[in-house]
């Protein structure tokens, strides 16, 4: 069954196109990271499926309904982001009782468990928290609703590293014991990349590539040699991206299948690495104007 | 009911703050909240119930209870009052009672009414030639009672006669302060209360003296002669 | 994970009992406007006085009215208040949707102005209470104070209260859906106010009248009707141009 269902889906704001035509399909209970660099329209997307946003085009189906004011998706449904914002007038320890109000699946021990783990108070006030622990509070309460459909919009904004690995950690072992659909969306793949099964990258509000990151770890390959070697062997493969190193030697980064077509070819003159899927991830969704070294080279 | 009008552009402006306040505030703006404001609340409750019991079983010894629909109904029935006194048909009725008499005897041939009393020539004396001259100055004084009587010693307007004169003698100037336990409109709406506008002839006694004077003698001065 | 499945009343429910939570600070604001106008009301809320040379009386009236008055300046602000950004986010933090939202912002505002409703018209005896305590009269002037009359005086009071409630909401409402309101509702109500001064060219809409339709009106259940009707009116205008609203 699929959870999420999108058909030419698109959103605009004037002439802006925050989405254009973008189908996509997420499976139920996978773990899938958005991937898209500021701007690509990752918010737009998650808040359309939230139900916030109303589409302006194209079909969106969530559990099987238009999500825009949609009660049943809201009930089956949590979108933690950093703006997550919670009555002011409320500690944090009554905010996770109205929270176990509303979300039928909520997990109270877990969520009190978490809330000592990370040493709330529970008389603060959320508004009052620092931005690394409102969203570790925020966090908290995604996990602990245990919603059929989980959203985390860049949820470790402010953590700080041990947090994040916790975060990633908890997450992971709660997923498996409760396994659910949860979209996560960050710029920093790879930290957790480990508990991702696919990965959905958008760029420019269109769909990019949507596949197990395992494909994604396979989908290119680094490859270093002399500069006129590589430059000769490259002149026909499809190139994600390419640096000059000091010594007169190029890296280059070819898609699997061109380096499949190529494997005939003399490569032993080469050096051969994977690519991380995070560099893969940059490398897809960078603009045509090159990297930033081009606003240095000038000359 | 009427006053409410005049508040409604000051409501309407206060509104309007409150509103623009609000809608340009950058930062959301949000209630204040106070700790145990639950107590607070409960207590306030409790108080105002309990204050509202205790009202009604306050002793009654300072209350002079007041029959809204009473309210102004005296104002009319003075001009009635000082119109039957000039006609010379002031006799008792429900509101109006005879409230003192003097006799005096006189010699003259003239007797004139004098007051001390700027607010003296307002109609009050009104004068009436007897058949027959028994030298007698006969003077009543009638007043209209009062929707509530505030002071229960008031005595109103004396006479005296003096040297051929008669002398009205206003009553010292006095002042009565005093609260109106009112409903409130939302209140009187629907009961019909007036908005508890007591006229100071709902409290006042109106007095009118009636002389009679014995044939051949004349008042002079601030009086009026009944029509016969 | 299996599905919810949604009781639309349920979620009002919670909702409800949430913002009694959430929005409990409404009620100390209401405490603070009721006590102000507690104080302001203790030198009396109005007088008369008349002399006839002799006599000089002056009466001072001890009454609820002004508390009452400000009970609905709170209700109308409170209101507005709870139609803004962040309240309305904090919503749909938890599960709700348009409908349920608004519907539950108006089980709160009732609430809130039946409480409202019952202590200001409480405030009054309390008033009449300290004036009868503490100030050496010798006579007090009472108008009846039937006790059937609390009752009928807390529930138009509470009527009165839930109107201007209506009336901030559909107003904050309309500045949530286009902030241009900001401007157009002032514009309007003062252009409108001097018109109204002016005695040559009639206001569009003459505020006396539409004071006069609800406080000229001497049955209570006919005003019952005349307001049930204005804020069935002013809550589901709220709701229905709002249901295509985008939010957070």
């Amino acid at each position: 069954m699929s959870v999420i269902k999108c058909e030419k889906l698109t959103k605009s704001y004037g002439e802006n196109k925050a989405l254009h035509e973008l189908s996509l399909t997420v499976e139920e209970n996978k773990i899938t990271g958005l991937i898209g660099r500021n701007g690509a329209g990752k918010t737009t997307l998650l808040k359309i499926i939230a139900g916030y946003l109303r589409k302006s085009s194209g079909n969106i189906e969530v559990f099987s309904e238009q999500p825009f004011n949609n009660l049943k998706v809201s009930s089956n449904m949590i979108f933690v982001d950093d703006q997550m914002n919670f009555p002011t007038a409320l500690h944090l320890k009554e905010l996770l009782y109205v929270a176990k109000d509303f979300y039928p699946n909520w997990d109270m021990d877990l969520a009190e468990r978490l809330f000592d783990y990370f040493s709330f108070h529970p008389n603060e006030r959320h508004h009052r928290l620092s931005k690394g622990m409102k969203s570790t509070f925020n966090m908290i309460v995604g996990l602990a609703s245990r919603c059929p459909l989980t959203i985390f919009d860049e949820p470790t904004t402010g953590m700080d590293a041990s947090v994040r690995k916790d975060f990633y950690r908890a997450l992971l072992k709660d997923y498996i014991a409760f396994p659910r659909t949860i979209i996560l969306s960050s710029h920093l793949l790879n930290e957790m990349e480990d508990i991702l099964e696919d990965i959905l990258l958008i760029r420019k509000g269109e769909k990019y590539l949507h596949m197990p990151i395992s494909d994604v770890k396979a989908y290119a390959f680094g490859i270093r040699g002399e500069s006129s070697a590589i430059k000769e062997w490259s002149s026909d493969k499809e190139i994600l991206h390419q640096k000059q190193i000091g010594d007169g030697s190029s890296y280059i980064v070819v898609t699997n299948t061109s380096y499949k077509l190529a494997k005939s070819a003399k490569l032993e003159q080469f050096t051969i690495s994977p690519v991380a899927a995070e560099d893969v991830c940059i490398y897809l969704t960078r603009n045509e104007k090159g990297d930033i070294d081009h606003v240095f080279n000038r000359g | 009911m009427s006053d409410l009008f005049v508040f409604i552009p000051l409501i309407i402006i206060v509104m309007l703050a409150g509103f623009i306040v609000i809608a340009m505030g950058k930062n959301s703006i949000r209630f204040v909240k106070v700790p145990h404001i639950r107590w607070f609340l409960t207590g306030y409750l409790s108080i105002l119930i309990i204050v509202t019991v205790v009202f009604y079983f306050l002793p009654e010894d300072k209350f002079a209870s007041i029959d809204p629909s009473e309210l102004g109904a005296r104002e009319p029935l003075q001009q009635e009052f000082r119109s039957t006194a000039h006609e010379g048909n002031l006799s008792e009725t429900e509101h109006v009672y005879m409230k003192e008499k003097w006799e005096f005897s006189s010699e003259g041939k003239t007797v004139q009414v004098v007051s001390d009393s700027e607010a003296f020539d307002r109609g009050m004396v009104f004068a009436e030639t007897k058949d027959s001259n028994d030298g007698k100055i006969e003077v009543i004084k009638y007043a209209l009672r009062p929707t509530f009587k505030i002071d229960e010693d008031y005595e109103g307007f004396q006479v005296e006669f003096v040297d051929n004169k008669l002398k009205v003698i206003a009553p010292t100037q006095t002042s009565f302060e005093y609260p109106i336990f009112q409903n409130e409109f939302t209140i009187t709406q629907f009961t019909g209360e007036q908005g508890g506008h007591v006229s100071i002839y709902d409290v006042l006694e109106i007095e009118v003296i009636h002389v009679r004077v014995p044939k051949g003698v004349e008042l002079i001065g601030e009086v009026l002669y009944v029509n016969d | 994970m299996y599905l919810t499945e949604v009781n639309t009343l349920q979620i009002i429910r919670k909702q409800y009992q949430f913002k009694l939570k959430a929005y409990v600070g409404a009620f100390t604001s209401l405490l603070v406007m009721q006590v102000t106008a507690i104080l302001f009301s203790l030198g009396g809320t109005g007088g008369m006085s008349s002399s006839d040379g002799y006599l000089y009386i002056s009466g001072t009236q001890y009454n609820g009215s002004i508390v009452i008055a400000f009970t609905m300046l709170w209700a109308f602000i409170s209101s507005i208040l709870i139609t803004t950004k962040a309240y309305r986010n904090d919503d749909f933090t938890f599960v709700t949707n348009r409908f349920t939202s608004h519907v539950s912002n108006i089980y709160f505002l009732l609430a809130a102005s039946i409480f409202g409703g019952i202590t200001a018209m409480l405030s009054g005896y309390l008033l009449k209470l300290i004036a009868y305590l503490f100030y050496n009269y010798d006579a007090i002037l009472v108008t009846e104070h039937a006790i059937s009359s609390i009752l009928v005086g807390a529930t138009s009071t509470i009527f009165y209260i839930l109107l201007f409630s209506a009336l901030g909401y559909v107003i904050g409402v309309l500045v949530q859906l286009s902030k241009l309101f900001i401007i157009l509702i002032p514009a309007f109500v003062i252009g409108n106010l001097f018109l109204q001064a002016g005695e040559r060219v009639s206001p569009l809409v003459d505020f006396n009248k539409v004071v006069h339709f609800y406080i000229s009106e001497s049955s209570i259940l006919l005003f019952m009707v005349k307001v049930s009707v204005t804020i069935l009116v002013l809550f589901s205008l709220s709701i229905f141009i709002t249901n295509r609203m985008e939010v957070k």
